[in-house]
């Protein structure tokens, strides 16, 4: 398929991170959000670096916050899923779940 | 909150805002504030720190690959050239003494690399992505690699009878000082040079 960029397994991780936060997807709530949901404690500067790449293949966009004196008047960066990141993101699920109804021994175990 | 927890390590700090890449400094500087302030420890913010430094160089030498293949040639052919039999300069400084000879190394290799720009120039222009900010890229990488093979030279020659331990024992901190202060000088330029990464509006 000409053109479509494929999803590493942390990239994917950080886009249904981004998908799930919403409208207060940054740094911080992403990688809490990791830790809570699939028990990956990650470095902050991992987060970002998975968030660049997203965002050059363009399945997320970012916007800067305000600056906030809680953060010593640095302000944060929001990250929005794109459409065209929402359907990566279905296609991978799909191509997933395929792949996994194919094994013998994952008979019975929900994907 | 108290004094300790408004203030993570200043080093640290520093450190993220000298050489974590410009894009995502303020968010990510604002981002290790915020955690530290919830009750993480200084440990911890130094383990971020340097984990985002390192990733954050990563990144960049993926970005910058072209630049870092050409400089590490470049820097190649310039240190396997014969410059002595070129130079009787180059020649000469075999003969002198190690206090003397790394001044003229220094010389001699600012002024190769000098010759050796328009040959990247060339290049950059031959694979149509010629610019200023590329060229000065290739020059910092290749003053990097020139001070760390140097540092091997000198490291290298310690065990040998060449060079007297008391003269590497200054020379040793002066090349790393050298790095540390490339380093530091490339972090400073790279910031006011535009990035070639696609520019996303905010």
């Amino acid at each position: 398929m000409p053109g479509r960029s494929y999803l590493g397994e942390f990239e994917l991780m950080i886009l249904l991170a981004v998908i799930r936060l919403g409208d207060d997807a940054y740094g911080v709530p992403i990688s809490k959000e990791l830790l809570e949901t699939a028990g990956r404690d990650v470095a902050l500067g991992s987060v970002y670096a998975a968030l660049d790449r997203l965002e050059q293949k363009d399945l997320v966009s970012s916007t800067l916050g305000d600056p906030t004196s809680a953060r010593g008047g640095r302000a944060k960066r929001y990250f929005r899923v794109t459409s065209k990141g929402i359907r990566e993101a279905k296609m991978t699920r799909k191509a997933l779940i395929s792949l996994w109804r194919g094994i013998p021994q994952m008979e019975g175990e929900r994907a | 909150m108290n004094t300790e927890r408004s203030h993570p390590p200043a080093l640290a700090v520093w450190l993220l805002r000298r050489f974590y890449p410009k894009r995502n400094r303020e968010a990510i500087t604002g981002d290790l504030l915020e955690r530290f302030r919830e009750g993480r420890s200084g440990g911890w913010f130094w383990r971020q720190v340097l984990a985002a430094i390192l990733v954050g160089a990563s990144s960049e030498l993926r970005l910058h690959w072209t630049e870092i293949c050409l400089a590490t040639a470049g820097t190649a052919l310039i240190w396997c050239f014969p410059w002595g039999r070129i130079f009787p300069i180059g020649a000469m400084i075999t003969l002198m003494n190690w206090g003397a000879r790394l001044q003229w190394l220094i010389v001699i290799e600012t002024i190769t690399a000098l010759i050796v720009l328009p040959l990247f120039a060339a290049l950059f222009c031959l694979w149509k992505t010629f610019g200023w900010a590329n060229l000065l890229r290739v020059s910092f990488i290749c003053a990097l690699l020139f001070a760390a093979g140097d540092l091997l030279t000198i490291w290298w020659n310690v065990s040998h009878p060449v060079v007297g331990r008391s003269q590497a024992t200054w020379a040793i901190p002066l090349m790393v000082g050298w790095i540390f202060a490339t380093l530091l000088i490339s972090a400073r330029f790279a910031r006011r040079l535009p990035s070639p990464a696609k520019t996303i509006p905010t």
